[in-house]
């Protein structure tokens, strides 16, 4: 009796690694990295990410670019100053500035910047060394110090799109859909400012889907089929 | 209060805050002074739509629509804190955050009279 093929299943966990760059040496910057640290990166780890947290001192290039480096390096996220050409870390450490990083720093990755004007020219710039998505904004991000954690939560959707395995177009969509809820709930209680703070970052923005410029719409962090079994084609004769 | 008066103020938005229906909103046609939002929406007032500001203008009136309030803060992660002084002095300089300030309350103004459009629609059902 000749012997039915046995299937055998695979299962290949390839760790994927956020890198998270976070400033926290002024108020401003602090408030948003006490709402990451709370609010994100729980999230992320919830769902299978590795973390590897680069934050206040640890918030320099001479830490984060070498991790950022790493193969298996798929997601850089962060909060801190920045210029159109410069994103930076703990007080003001150039982390990535055009012309000033290793392509391999970028290539093949997402990234997303809570920043001021990053979208303008660094994100560009990132996108054309190979990253694959950039999310961030071309203005100076701007918020109400009584409702911060509603801007924060705007923002952070892109984090949790993108831990949920959106793509950059789905992502986006459910950022802009927060950033409407909380505009509209922010008019109904006649605040008018924080609703208008609140449209000029969700207008200011960028994303693949404002352009190409700013990556691939269709970029996900589990193209590597994370934690996925290996299916085998089925053959004629084997088992259902 | 007049009977008149007392009709204005119940056709008024509840979603307006009554202290923005005070606050220079635009120029008279002319150009020579700032007229309140309850001017602005008044068909019987010769008024300068805000697209028809001059950049000078358009800094002036914002400029003191932000002195009168009673609060303001804005926080940029690029720039710090902006208290109400410097958020002024940004905008008469028409600097780059003094564009930011700018370009917020121009979209007060815009959700400002997109609601009393929406409400003068209502009450015309």
């Amino acid at each position: 009796m000749a012997r039915l093929p046995r299937r055998r299943q695979r299962t290949i966990n390839l760790d994927v690694t956020v890198i998270a760059i976070d400033s926290n040496f002024e108020p401003f910057t602090k408030a948003a990295f006490e709402y990451r640290q709370k609010h994100v990166y729980p999230y992320l780890e919830g769902r299978g990410f590795h973390v590897m947290r680069f934050q206040g001192p640890l918030a320099r290039r001479y830490y984060a670019a070498p991790a950022a480096r790493r193969p298996n390096v798929d997601y850089l996220t962060g909060v801190g100053h920045g210029t159109h050409d410069t994103y930076t870390g703990d007080y003001y450490d150039p982390i990535f500035s055009i012309g000033n990083y290793n392509q391999e720093e970028v290539r093949g990755k997402i990234v997303h910047l809570l920043s001021c004007e990053t979208a303008r020219s660094l994100g560009q710039d990132f996108v054309n060394q190979g990253c694959l998505a950039f999310f961030g904004y071309d203005e100076n991000f701007i918020y109400h110090q009584g409702d911060s954690e509603v801007f924060f939560e705007c923002d952070s959707e892109i984090d949790l799109g993108f831990a949920d395995g959106l793509t950059a177009e789905q992502v986006y969509d459910r950022a802009i859909a927060k950033y409407n809820q909380r505009i509209t709930e922010m008019r109904a209680q006649g605040k008018l400012y924080v609703a208008a703070m609140l449209e000029f970052d969700r207008d200011h923005l960028r994303t693949p889907s404002s352009s190409e410029m700013w990556g691939d719409r269709e970029a996900r962090l589990d193209d590597r089929e994370r934690s996925q079994p290996k299916r085998r084609k089925k053959r004629a004769g084997s088992d259902p | 209060m007049s009977k008149l008066r007392a009709k204005s103020a119940a056709s008024r938005s509840a979603a307006i805050p009554e202290e923005q229906w005070e606050l220079p909103a635009t120029y008279s046609a002319d150009g020579t002074q700032m007229l309140p939002l309850r001017e602005l929406t008044d068909p019987s007032v010769a008024a300068l739509s805000l697209s028809q500001l001059s950049p000078g203008q358009r800094a002036e009136l914002v400029a003191r629509r932000i002195e009168l309030q009673p609060e303001f803060e804005i926080v940029m992660i690029g720039a710090g804190m902006v208290d109400k002084n410097r958020a002024v002095a940004e905008v008469r300089a028409q600097s780059d955050i003094g564009y930011i300030l700018i370009e917020v309350e121009q979209r007060v103004l815009n959700n400002l009279m997109d609601e009393v459009i929406r409400e003068r629609s209502v009450q015309a059902k």
